[in-house]
């Protein structure tokens, strides 16, 4: 009962990494239609900048700043010169320009910063949380606290902004009918332009809060772009908070599966239960009914 | 099979000239495997329209069972390759079965999923080897050349079945899937069954291609099967050919070879592979086969039509000259009797009558129209223009009144000269003549007209598709070659001047008698169109089908056309 709920305590901080990638995917893909599998990218050639920030200035707020202000940048040209001009392409066609964006930024960065793993601080160093119980003691990272913290923090923000503000309301309403929206005087091209340039930085932000762990190099979000996807698929593509829920869910369950199954089958496993979720239910376990995007 | 010699050819002349270089054996090796995994992902998103971003799965299974059961149970390679290719065939139906209900990226990110898991349980499972692989799988063959010969005759062996099962009704299956899955499951075609069926055999060409590289690479590990192997088979196909046997060799030539020889340079692979995926989607995504054969059509021929224009215009032109208002025509005459002209059709000359000029009790002359063969060439073209220069080709001859013949475009050139000239026209003989009102063109035409200016091949092709009853390939060699020496203008000219051809507002004076020849392979001509002639002529004709015969009946059958000819012209009015 205390592995549980230690793996429940233990999974909370990586579903909310995975859920933050997933809200990233769905946003991007529910505002323009693109499924991004370069996201993991994008967002770490943001984390690489920041590292390189950090470097100058050994300042971790500066740095963390600068690189979700580069993950905006690079989503604004990334939609701007090559989504925007071919925004009628098949899913397939995006599909595959995206992979290819995958291939480039891996390349850039070895070609920029090299191969090697280097490592980056923690947000919050302090001791670890330690309770006491009569048979074990459960043991919480205060990083991992402070990750929780902010990655909740975040989508509490993302969700008044999605929700309240005009931004939010307009980008929804692109979602739901391009042509409509424009009739009311939205510019979808701008709410394109801000569903990529915010992806990418929560992405980035993602990525500065799992670089103590994955170290920061070239392929350090890759794991975390397969686990952001699972993530949509398990809370469903159409909404953002949808995979948020489902990142948590997928966190707590690899956590608590390790209790019950060898730790180095663990993400074998949790696979195939997506795949047999994708198939039995591919709208999502939290999406009340199917829509599928034209 | 034509194909299939060529490529033999090529790879036991790859084989001989690298004979001594073990490493760049190894290379085309590799690059044939790949080719064998491409062709199979390209069954699956080229034919069928799936994308999958997991295919390395599937060499993954293959892989890993041949080595296992080469190590430890010692079977030979041939059981080995099966057995990895029916678990492929049971694990791709297993996932298959249900996850090919889901569309698009759903899908993709089912492949996606399902090559990670298999790639972590490698990872995970100690009897797998874990991270650090499979080493030391027993080789097939000491000598590189034997691998690699192997390695080929796969390649060779499988495209060439594949070819086979695209040419199948199955494999028109999986195009219309791709094109529209509502439309194929409205023709009757089970979209679920026929997803599977391409599903499985990918997965059976990955297996197989996997084996072949545990085998001959002899060391294997879970990262070779992964996501970049994935997105790599699926970039081969993107930039060798959607949809084509031979776009993934080419493919897999560039994306497998190209690290090999430039593996001293600075910029990664995967960089120019990232851009060519992006380009290649953007700009040509029809792939590199399509734009080879863009420019081998285009100009890569042109030298070649050149000089067969040069050596015909070297031969002397076997008839004699006349000119017509201010044209030197050019004409064949056989036989002596009651005159009968023969007109010739679009992209043909006099030589199409060649069959059927020995005409028992009739002078025949073959004419070679202005713009074409022998005869010089003209400003512009007209029907109308052409019809004035056949009557004046009888005035300048004395002939006063002829049996006229005219085929396809000449028959509209015959058909004009009687309406105008009803006295000159004893008889008429209509070969799939064009209607009076004329054919339009689809402007997507066009550019194949003009293809066929520097374009054999393609030339070949409309003739075979245009006289289907003509086996002789050497006559029809011929035939093409003649063609070249006409006007460059009229490929076009032709194609809109038949399109704006129409002389129904002109109301025929022409009463002797006709018939119209029509065979009902023709694609050119319909019966409809056969029909408007009829009744744009009079009631003095009749339209005589034949069974079998495309567009030039003289060609491909020339004495049915002689028994019809004498069977007309013979009996009196």
């Amino acid at each position: 009962m205390l592995l549980i709920i230690q793996g429940i305590l233990s999974g909370i901080p990586a579903g909310v990494t995975y859920g933050l990638m997933g809200f990233s995917i769905a946003l991007i893909f529910r505002t323009t239609g693109v499924m991004n599998f370069a996201i993991g990218h994008c967002g770490m050639m943001g984390v690489f900048f920041g590292w390189m920030i950090l470097g100058f200035t050994n300042s971790l707020p500066l740095a963390i700043l600068s690189g979700v202000v580069f993950g905006w940048i690079l989503g604004v040209v990334i939609e701007r010169f090559l989504m925007r001009p071919i925004n009628n392409m098949s899913h397939g066609g995006m599909l595959i320009i995206t992979l290819g964006l995958l291939f480039i930024f891996t390349d850039a960065a070895m070609l920029i910063w090299g191969t090697e793993a280097y490592p980056f601080p923690e947000i919050y160093a302090g001791a670890p949380l330690i309770f006491n119980t009569s048979a074990q003691p459960i043991i919480i990272s205060a990083n991992d606290v402070a990750l929780t913290i902010v990655g909740l923090v975040l989508s509490v923000i993302l969700a008044l902004i999605l929700g309240y503000t005009k931004i939010g309301i307009a980008s929804r309403a692109r979602a739901q009918d391009v042509i409509g929206a424009r009739v009311v005087g939205i510019n979808t091209d701008r709410i394109d332009m801000i569903a990529w340039s915010a992806g990418i930085a929560i992405a980035v932000i993602v990525g500065f809060l799992v670089a103590p762990k994955e170290s920061v190099q070239p392929n350090m979000l890759l794991n975390l772009l397969i686990f952001g996807l699972v993530a949509c698929v398990l809370g469903g593509f159409g909404s953002p908070f949808g995979a948020i829920a489902g990142g948590l869910v997928l966190g707590v369950l690899e956590k608590v599966a390790t209790v019950f199954v060898p730790v180095d089958y663990r993400l074998a496993i949790i696979l195939f239960i997506v795949i047999a979720v994708l198939v039995l239910k591919p709208s999502g376990i939290f999406a009340k009914h199917v829509k599928t995007r034209a | 099979m034509k194909n299939v010699i060529k490529a033999a050819i090529l790879a036991i002349v790859v084989g001989f000239v690298f004979m001594d270089k073990p490493f760049v054996l190894l290379v085309f090796s590799t690059i044939a495997i790949m080719s064998i995994a491409a062709l199979g992902l390209n069954i699956l998103s080229g034919y069928a329209g799936v994308v999958s971003i997991g295919h390395a799965a599937f060499m993954l299974i293959g892989a890993y069972t041949s080595a296992m059961m080469s190590i430890h149970l010692h079977t030979p390679f041939a059981v080995n390759v099966i057995t990895g290719a029916i678990l492929s065939a049971i694990f791709s139906l297993v996932f298959g079965v249900p996850a090919l209900r889901l569309a698009g990226f759903y899908l993709a990110i089912a492949t996606l999923a399902m090559m990670e898991a298999l790639v972590q349980f490698t990872y995970a499972s100690e009897f797998l080897g874990a991270a650090q692989g499979i080493k030391n799988i027993p080789r097939l063959f000491q000598s590189e050349l034997a691998v690699y010969a192997l390695n080929a005759a796969a390649l060779i062996g499988i495209s060439y079945l594949i070819n086979l099962m695209i040419k199948s009704p199955v494999g028109v299956k999986f195009k219309m899937l791709r094109d529209s899955e509502m439309a194929s499951s409205a023709y009757g075609v089970n979209v679920s069954v026929t997803k599977i069926q391409a599903f499985v055999v990918s997965a059976v060409l990955c297996s197989i291609a996997g084996s072949l590289y545990a085998h001959t690479i002899g060391y294997i590990g879970p990262e070779d099967f992964g996501l970049f192997p994935s997105v790599m088979l699926l970039a081969m196909i993107l930039i060798g050919g959607m949809a084509t046997v031979s776009g993934g060799v080419i493919g897999a030539a560039i994306i497998t070879g190209l690290p090999f020889f430039f593996s001293r340079g600075k910029i990664p692979m995967s960089l120019i592979v990232g851009v060519a995926l992006i380009f290649f989607v953007l700009f040509s995504p029809a792939g590199l086969v399509y734009r080879i054969s863009v420019i081998y059509g285009k100009y890569l021929q042109r030298p070649y039509i050149w000089l067969i224009r040069v050596i015909l215009k070297m031969l002397k032109p076997t008839g004699k000259f006349v000119t017509v208002n201010g044209v030197k025509m050019h004409y064949v005459e056989h036989g002596e009797g009651q005159p009968v002209i023969m007109i010739h059709g679009n992209l043909a000359h006099h030589k199409w009558y060649q069959k059927v000029w020995d005409l028992q009790g009739y002078k025949t002359y073959a004419i070679d129209l202005p713009n074409h063969m022998w005869s010089e060439w003209t400003e512009s073209v007209s029907i109308e223009k052409y019809a004035d220069f056949v009557k004046g080709f009888m005035a300048e001859l004395g002939i006063s009144k002829a049996i006229i013949v005219g085929h396809s475009l000449g028959g509209a050139v015959a058909m004009n000269l009687a309406v105008k000239y009803p006295d000159a026209v004893d008889k008429l003989v209509l070969l799939a003549a064009g209607p009076p009102t004329g054919i339009q063109s689809a402007p997507e035409r066009y550019p194949v007209y003009e293809r066929l200016k520097t374009d054999k091949n393609m030339l070949k092709m409309f003739m075979k598709a245009v006289a289907p009853g003509l086996k002789d390939m050497l006559l029809m060699d011929k035939l093409v070659n003649y063609v070249f020496l006409q006007n460059p203008m009229v490929y076009i000219a032709h194609a809109d001047e038949v399109g704006k051809f129409n002389i129904t507002n002109i109301k025929s004076q022409y009463k002797n008698p006709y018939i119209f020849l029509l065979g009902d392979k023709d694609i050119a001509i319909s019966k409809n169109m056969a029909e408007a002639t009829l009744a744009y002529l009079g009631s003095n004709g009749k339209l005589i089908m034949h069974e079998g015969i495309g567009h030039a009946l003289i060609m491909e059958n020339p004495e049915l056309f002689k028994k019809e000819f004498y069977a007309f012209a013979n009996q009196s009015i």
